[in-house]
């Protein structure tokens, strides 16, 4: 047997292509008006192929058109299968599923053995000698302070040292938007979403409002200073700008937030931000001695470019979270 | 031994968290259930890594006075960035989902399979 014909016997035997069956097509008839049940019942799951037989014979009984105690054609014998049918795929892999449930328990089983015995293993939980807390950390703890300005180290880190990578890392989030975009945007017949109609929900809302979106600011603009920055701050606005749209409607939102207009800020940001960390590394690396001034720790306007780059972040996060929101919103409705 | 689990909790739970998600992820034919799954997946990982980073007494690494113990700052960044990806992804995934719904109006990887293969053949 040549390598063709086995590859074309093994696709055969995975979709149930049986030429020694004759009543593989009777069957699948049945099967097609299963499936078209299943819809119908909007439940595809715990209603088994035996049980929906079953009940189909019951059916035809209760009508008439078959006579009581005849199996339907069907030349097994039909009880309640004790499996509850989940998985509807026709040939006979279908029927070995029970190989693949066991494989992935076992595969589950072994690896949960495995890694909790590495666990086991690992350095004490909160040992302060534990080979992760080395020299990196410690340098970024002991001279972040001075070689960034940022009184937050993770900021600092971030936003400093590892800057290139937050950039990937904002280009990534507005890479997926783009995707989103592209997937739901679809012509519609400009159906938008409404206000809430509820009165106390759309003042409660109303009233949180501007206390969500001024925190949000304020999270974004002392990432330097204290726990936030632009990731956290933005997601804050970002749920602000969902809210205002479930408060003051879609249609009112968009003369603000056009999508064209959410992702020119985006790409704006995405600019300044290259464009900024571009200058500075470009001086640090030629010693040109024309870096941007570090302040004095603890101030609003400290800690050289991460109060710019903070804000850049936090308008691409809040600009696509909002941009979800509303393709999300508008194919549902 | 126990004590060893006690003090290794955070571990053995990220753990059994991962392994539930790859369950989910296996066993459930709802495509709905096997995106959450991979959300738990995602969260064990950052459980895992910001409890490596705990340092015992430590506080936050808002850096303040040279003579405080503080946790480990990097692993706090590398969950930053795995969230942000996580986000992104999940968007994806929510996406193509609806698009899959949208042609064979059915979550079942099951029957949207089936329908996919009939449509293919044409009946």
């Amino acid at each position: 047997m040549n390598r063709k014909s086995l590859y074309d016997w093994v696709m055969r035997w995975a979709e149930g292509k049986e030429d020694d069956q004759p009543q593989t097509e009777q069957k699948n008839q049945a099967y097609q008006a299963f499936l078209d049940y299943l819809e119908y019942l909007d439940s595809h799951e715990y209603v088994s192929f035996r049980t929906y037989q079953q009940m189909r014979r019951r059916e035809l009984e209760e009508k008439g058109l078959a006579p009581a105690g005849s199996h339907g054609g069907s030349t097994e014998q039909i009880t309640d299968s004790p499996r509850t049918g989940r998985r509807y795929r026709p040939g006979r892999l279908r029927r070995r599923i029970w190989i693949y449930r066991l494989l992935s328990v076992a595969t589950a089983v072994v690896l949960t053995g495995t890694l909790a015995a590495a666990a086991l293993q690992l350095p004490a939980f909160g040992d302060p000698n534990a080979p992760a807390v080395n020299e990196v950390s410690e340098r970024y703890l002991e001279r972040g302070l001075e070689e960034t300005g940022a009184v937050n180290a993770v900021t600092g880190m971030i936003l400093d040292y590892r800057a290139f990578d937050t950039f990937g890392e904002s280009t990534v989030l507005f890479a997926a938007s783009l995707s989103v975009c592209l997937l739901m945007e679809r012509p519609r017949a400009g159906r938008r979403q409404a206000a809430l109609r509820n009165e106390v929900l759309r003042r409660t809302g109303r009233l949180l409002l501007p206390a969500v979106l001024l925190f949000g600011i304020y999270v974004v603009l002392n990432g330097h200073l204290g726990p936030g920055g632009g990731f956290s701050g933005g997601t804050v606005l970002g749920c602000g700008l969902i809210l205002a749209s479930l408060v003051l409607g879609q249609a009112e939102m968009e003369r603000l937030f056009s999508p064209r207009r959410l992702s020119n800020v985006t790409v704006a940001c995405l600019s300044a931000y290259g464009l900024m960390k571009g200058y500075s590394f470009f001086i640090g690396a030629n010693h040109m001695g024309w870096e941007i001034p570090k302040g004095t720790p603890g101030a609003i306007f400290s800690a050289g470019l991460i109060l710019p780059l903070n804000l850049c972040v936090g308008t691409i996060v809040a600009c696509t979270m909002y941009t979800f929101y509303r393709l999300f919103a508008e194919a549902e409705g | 031994m126990l004590n060893i689990v006690i003090q290794q909790r955070f571990y053995i739970g990220a753990i059994l968290l991962f392994t539930i998600g790859l369950v989910t992820l296996f066993l459930h034919p709802n495509l709905m259930k096997k995106i959450i799954g991979l959300n738990l997946m995602d969260t064990s990982v950052f459980l895992f890594l910001a409890a490596m980073g705990y340092v015992e007494g430590g506080s936050a690494p808002i850096v303040e006075g040279a003579d405080t113990l503080y946790i480990n700052p990097v692993p706090g960044g590398l969950v930053l960035t795995g969230i942000v990806v996580a986000v992104s992804t999940t968007a994806l995934f929510l996406a193509l989902t609806c698009r899959l719904y949208q042609q064979y109006h059915s979550l079942n990887l099951d029957v949207i399979l089936y329908r996919a293969q009939r449509d293919r053949e044409g009946k």
